[in-house]
């Protein structure tokens, strides 16, 4: 038995509940729900439109897999990494028939990152609700990788696993989106 | 004032964790969620519910106008039996099958031989008896009385 067995869950770190839930332990896997299916719902409620209940469904559908498959874990993956690539994998499916998106990626990834940065003059009372609409005007794998960055605070190597794509491509994707966000923002500083 | 990317990231995590404050979690169940998909199985449910109903009420309606496909009718004994299949859709037939035993019975009734039994001849004496019964290849009298 190793040492982990003996704390209490609350103070077990992801990687060992999940150890413990592959070897059965339901216990342990209802602990990951608690510290994770709100921050999961969170980014669905985001991502899908604002649709409550579709967020819901989505993140059972998250943690219904990570349970099915929770024999297969490898303990040297991060749980968070994990679950936000089944997350994105839903959100992936969720927008299949959108070619328009994987074209824009494209021609995105084909532009060079420009060092210039757009200058905004906005009232910081209204940035909020700007950003907020900005964001839901954000093609989604962008919408995607910004929230996977800065609203869910993953780091580069994680983003670039769970996207399937190099950390450079990452990078560039993120600098290119905030200059979109940036430029959209622009829209709302005379209003 | 002039919007750094800082107060843009600022912006969008107070953004997350409004919407992360605002959501309800259901407690974990591994069983397949319900909501959606136990209002699919009820409306599945209850079409079908209907469909069977209906269909019950249907065959059940009496249909003048409808023609039946097939009809036989036999005779056994004191029984008319009458064999009709209708079809009620495209897909579906049924064969109703009507009996008439009563009124039969009743003929048979009146046809039927009244008995003979007190008609018989009954041997008054026992050398009768004798008499009779060598008649008749030494069959025994009881035997002969009886109808």
């Amino acid at each position: 038995m190793s040492i982990f067995h003996l704390k209490p869950l609350r103070q077990q770190t992801d990687e060992q509940l999940m150890a413990r839930a592959a070897t059965g332990s339901d216990t342990a896997f209802e602990e990951l729900y608690r510290r994770y299916a709100r921050r999961l719902k969170g980014f669905f409620f985001m991502q899908l439109g604002g649709d409550e209940e579709l967020a819901a469904d989505a993140t059972h559908d998250v943690f219904l897999r990570a349970y099915e498959a929770r024999g297969r874990y490898q303990e040297e993956r991060r749980v968070d990494t994990w679950l936000f690539t089944i997350a994105y994998n839903i959100c992936k499916n969720h927008y299949r028939s959108n070619a328009y998106e994987a074209q824009l990626l494209a021609s995105l990834d084909a532009e060079p990152v420009s060092s210039q940065q757009i200058e905004v003059d906005l009232d910081a009372a209204i940035l909020d609700e700007a950003l907020a609409q900005v964001l839901n005007e954000l093609p989604a794998p962008l919408h995607q990788i910004f929230s996977l960055h800065y609203q869910e605070e993953l780091t580069i190597p994680q983003i670039a696993e769970i996207v399937g794509v190099p950390e450079g491509t990452v990078k560039s994707r993120l600098h290119k989106t905030m200059n979109i966000i940036r430029k959209k923002l622009k829209q709302y500083e005379n209003k | 004032m002039k919007i750094s990317n800082e107060q843009i990231i600022q912006s969008a995590r107070r953004q997350r964790e409004a919407v992360n404050n605002s959501m309800d979690v259901e407690p974990w169940s591994h069983s397949h969620r319900r909501g959606r998909g136990l209002a699919a199985v009820i409306g599945i449910a209850a079409s079908l519910v209907s469909f069977i109903a209906g269909y019950g009420l249907h065959a059940n309606m009496s249909q003048p106008d409808v023609q039946p496909l097939a009809q036989t009718v036999k005779v056994q004994h004191d029984t008319i039996m009458q064999k009709e299949t209708i079809r009620d859709t495209i897909y579906q037939t049924r064969t109703v099958t009507r009996t008439v035993t009563k009124h039969v019975e009743s003929l048979t009734a009146q046809r039927e031989p009244q008995s003979t039994t007190s008609e018989i001849p009954q041997a008054a004496t026992p050398a009768e008896q004798m008499a009779c019964s060598m008649l008749c290849d030494n069959i025994p009298y009881d035997l002969l009385a009886q109808p």
